[in-house]
């Protein structure tokens, strides 16, 4: 097994805690300190609105010489994230630096939710759809928001974790 | 340790008779007229004031010349602080600053250099530019 938890990673996940991410919650495994189990809610300007995704966010060995492992568990309807919840993010990839941290690494895929890039696609058949029709991708989008992010929305809020969502738009989805 | 800094206590005489110091931790007695003096440190006086110091306490702080107010980018401690591997701060793990001039410790930039997919050439953490160590 590791030794112990670096400082940098007990630091970070007390920050999480204590001054979370507006939006985005994550939290930090009961019996895995290197395992996070996160919820980030669709920004308001996307068809991702309404919606809560969880996602597993795991940090490896080698953190933060090496970026977090970060997937989707609730399905998603997006050029750059694929059936299996893989993320095309280019700071998850080569682009990785040690001065990145949970925190930014989370901003930055609920920035993606808000700005989709079919021209550097994970799931091909989604882009290719995004790229020929916006308009019924983001249609089909909005509609798998509705079908699949919203149970995890109530579980969210049943489980009490510390998302800051405008309550109206709670009762309006 | 590159930089020492003691602290100044500032002491001002606002009238014959009275001392007042800035600093709580001086243990101070005054005398005025002919009383005959302590054991101490006489400090020199252009008025009828006699001070003896008798007890002095000192506090010292170091700084890394190259770290500024900064925390290191890579292990988010103080540049002050022990890095992620040290127990302790100090030179074992002093600041390496690049030609960007960003600082971390040297720990933590040999472990980001050395890291597999940084081959042949790492970048600086913070600004992505070739890492090249400054000459001092």
């Amino acid at each position: 097994m590791a030794s112990s938890l670096p400082r940098r990673i007990l630091k970070e996940t007390q920050r999480l805690a204590a001054d979370p991410v507006p939006g985005i919650s994550a939290n930090a495994d009961e019996s895995n300190a290197r395992y996070f189990h996160v919820m980030i809610a669709g920004p308001e300007d996307s068809p991702f609105a309404g919606g809560v995704f969880k996602l597993e966010l795991f940090l490896p060995e080698e953190y933060p010489m090496a970026a977090p492992k970060v997937r989707f568990m609730t399905k998603i309807y997006h050029p750059n994230i694929d059936k299996l919840g893989r993320i095309c993010l280019d700071i998850l990839k080569d682009k990785w630096s040690p001065a990145l941290q949970i925190r930014t690494v989370l901003l930055s895929i609920q920035a993606l939710l808000s700005a989709p890039n079919p021209e550097d696609p994970l799931a091909t058949d989604v882009a290719e759809q995004w790229k020929a029709n916006e308009a019924e991708a983001i249609k089909t989008a909005k509609q798998w928001t509705l079908a699949y992010a919203r149970k995890s929305l109530k579980k969210a809020l049943l489980h009490q974790h510390c998302l800051v969502l405008a309550p109206t738009k709670i009762i309006e989805t | 340790m590159e930089q020492m800094q003691v602290d100044e206590s500032v002491m001002k005489v606002e009238e014959p008779g009275h001392v007042t110091i800035s600093n709580d931790s001086y243990e101070m007695e005054t005398t005025t007229g002919t009383q005959p003096p302590h054991p101490g440190v006489h400090l020199e006086s252009k008025t009828r004031l006699q001070i003896v110091v008798k007890k002095l306490h000192v506090c010292g702080e170091w700084k890394w010349l190259q770290g500024g107010e900064d925390t290191c980018g890579i292990c988010r401690m103080e540049f002050e602080s022990a890095c992620n591997i040290c127990k302790f701060p100090g030179d074992d793990c002093p600041l390496v600053l690049g030609t960007c001039r960003h600082a971390f410790h040297r720990h933590c930039i040999e472990k980001w250099i050395a890291a597999p997919t940084n081959q042949p050439k790492a970048q600086c953490p913070l600004c992505r530019q070739d890492w090249q160590v400054a000459e001092p």
